[in-house]
């Protein structure tokens, strides 16, 4: 009845609305497309109206910037520090997120939510006392800094993600376990923890990214090139103050080798997006 | 229960366990979010001033006074509040009409999907760069393609307006990606009965929406509403790599104003006090946060 009126009409935009996706699409896509155009453009084409469309492809902004520049020593200093924070985080968050989601005992959830309320505090309040500890410490200009910063936030996001995944795991596993002899230990360790594994990538990933991506910690704590991680090390390098005089080229391959790491994890993620949402914790 | 094998230690209590199990997470989260936090509250009182290290005496509510006062905060503040009503109510109302749309199957719809999700992983600079890069008056490439079309260049982030206009969209952006997961999520719960019955009443497409479709997503706009207030008030790089603040204090938002207090000018009680501030406001929302998370969307 009025079924098929609805369907004539939704055929009818169909493909308008086909087409309208597809231009947003194509719009959410653009500022991919300057970067990567802008990154193969060789720099004395680059400013020069003919960078719209890729006239010749070079890998000179890439070859300056792997071969010519600090960015491998930004590179290793954003991949040890995300490294670390995440390893330290998810080994602290799996043992803290089990006896969250699955052991009984008084302020259990009182202290959930603390934990969640301090994951979405902001970063810009920590940032000034935890620099003059920083400083008090002298660990400014360490690797150091950023790490223990960063655990601010990824310790209770971790927290958060692995308190959902083991709370979205049936209990009759474990149930059945101490029932065949083993202790509740024993049942965390050798049937809850495996399950969990799934989940413990996921945050992990998660987690990196954020680490890999935090520049406001980086930009306070880290100085020096001998520290720098890539957000501040590629600003610092190839951006002059107030984006006045940049190195558009180098900067733009920068760039398009500062996201690809953490691209290829987030494809791995997708399929994590949906729970890792439902348990609240995930950042966008 | 004692008839565990190889067992040669006493299993703790579910209630000792669990203390053993958090401590380790509990010692760090006191000493690295905790004791700073502590510590920003005692800031506040204080005169600490980097420039005037040797005179820091407790000062009440000085501080708090002096925020009313202060052009930097008062600017920060409305622009803070004022961004993220606009970033917030554009990617909230974005979000909903890109799910509805994305709602149906069709050929392509992955793939159209993964490019919205695209910019969520994008580090906050990259974003930055992108965007002013692709914006840039004279080498941009929309401004060449501005001029392709015969019109005249525009100043994208050169004018407090413009600039005002353009980190809005840089926003948006950047977390759409995020809502929009959230809102198919959402979707994905709504039952295709309701639907239907509205449908079998001779109710059209609004009403569907209306009617069946918004009513059982309230929960989830809630939830977003919400999250993406709190973040995008906390969010600071992306505006202060594209414009400082700038032009003039056209863009400039509470957390640069901290920033600038506390690193630029050494006024660190000043900035801890902004802080507090901020923290108060969003701490009111982050409690309505909690009762919201009580609607599981997964349920």
């Amino acid at each position: 009845m009025g079924h098929h009126g609805i369907a004539v009409v939704t055929k009818a935009y169909g493909p308008l609305r086909i087409g309208g996706l597809i231009v947003i699409a194509a719009l959410m896509f653009f500022p991919f497309y300057a970067v990567l155009v802008g990154s193969i453009t060789p720099p004395t084409k680059l400013l020069s109206a003919a960078a719209t469309l890729p006239h010749e492809v070079s890998w000179d902004n890439y070859k300056r910037v792997l071969l010519a520049s600090p960015y491998p020593g930004y590179f290793a200093h954003s991949l040890i520090v995300a490294v670390v924070t995440t390893a330290t985080s998810l080994v602290l968050s799996t043992f803290g997120g089990y006896a969250l989601a699955r052991l009984d005992f008084p302020g259990r959830d009182a202290l959930s939510n603390a934990i969640l309320l301090v994951y979405i505090m902001p970063s810009i309040l920590l940032v000034v006392p935890l620099f003059t500890i920083i400083t008090g410490l002298h660990l400014i200009n360490t690797l150091m800094s950023v790490i223990l910063a960063y655990l601010s936030f990824s310790l209770p996001f971790c927290l958060w993600m692995m308190r959902g995944f083991f709370a979205s795991l049936s209990p009759s596993l474990e149930d059945a376990a101490q029932v065949d002899g083993a202790t509740r230990v024993q049942a965390m360790l050798r049937v809850m923890f495996p399950l969990a594994a799934p989940g413990m990538v996921a945050t992990a990933m998660f987690s990196f990214i954020l680490a890999w991506n935090e520049y406001l910690f980086a930009l306070i704590f880290l100085n020096s090139d001998v520290v720098r991680t890539i957000p501040i090390g590629v600003t610092a390098t190839f951006v002059s103050e107030a984006m006045g005089l940049a190195d558009w080229s180098a900067l733009m391959a920068a760039s398009v080798l500062s996201a690809l790491p953490v691209f290829l994890l987030f494809m791995g993620l997708q399929r994590f997006l949906i729970q890792g949402i439902a348990a609240g914790a995930v950042k966008g | 229960m004692g008839k565990a094998h190889g067992r040669t230690w006493r299993e703790p209590s579910p209630r000792l366990l669990g203390f053993l199990l958090l401590l380790p997470s509990l010692v760090v989260i006191a000493l690295i979010n905790l004791y700073p936090l502590t510590y920003t509250i005692v800031l506040s009182f204080l005169n600490k001033d980097l420039l005037r290290p040797s005179n820091v005496r407790f000062i009440g509510l000085a501080n708090y006074v002096s925020l009313f006062r202060s052009a930097d905060f008062l600017t920060g503040l409305r622009h803070s509040v004022s961004i993220t009503g606009w970033s917030v109510a554009i990617q909230v109302v974005a979000a909903f009409g890109l799910a509805l749309m994305l709602r149906k199957p069709f050929r392509g719809r992955d793939l159209i999907r993964g490019i919205f999700i695209l910019p969520w992983p994008v580090p906050s600079f990259v974003a930055a760069f992108a965007w002013v890069w692709m914006l840039d008056y004279n080498f941009g490439i929309v401004n060449n393609l501005v001029h392709a079309a015969g019109l005249a260049r525009y100043p994208f982030l050169g004018t407090p307006q413009s600039a005002y206009v353009t980190v809005i969209l840089a926003d948006v952006w950047k977390h759409l990606p995020w809502t929009l997961v959230v809102m198919l999520a959402g979707l994905s719960m709504v039952s295709e009965e309701l639907i239907e019955a509205i449908r079998v009443d001779g109710g059209g497409f609004w009403a569907e929406i209306w009617h069946a479709i918004v009513p059982s997503m309230k929960p989830v706009i809630a939830l977003v509403v919400v999250l993406r207030i709190i973040w995008t008030f906390n969010f600071f790089d992306l505006i202060y790599l594209m414009t400082g603040g700038g032009p003039g204090q056209a863009t400039l938002i509470l957390p640069i104003a901290i920033y600038s207090a506390a690193f630029r000018a050494y006024r660190i009680s000043i900035a801890a006090t902004m802080g507090m501030v901020m923290l108060i406001g969003l701490g009111a929302l982050a409690i309505v946060y909690l009762r919201l998370q009580r609607w599981d969307i997964t349920a």
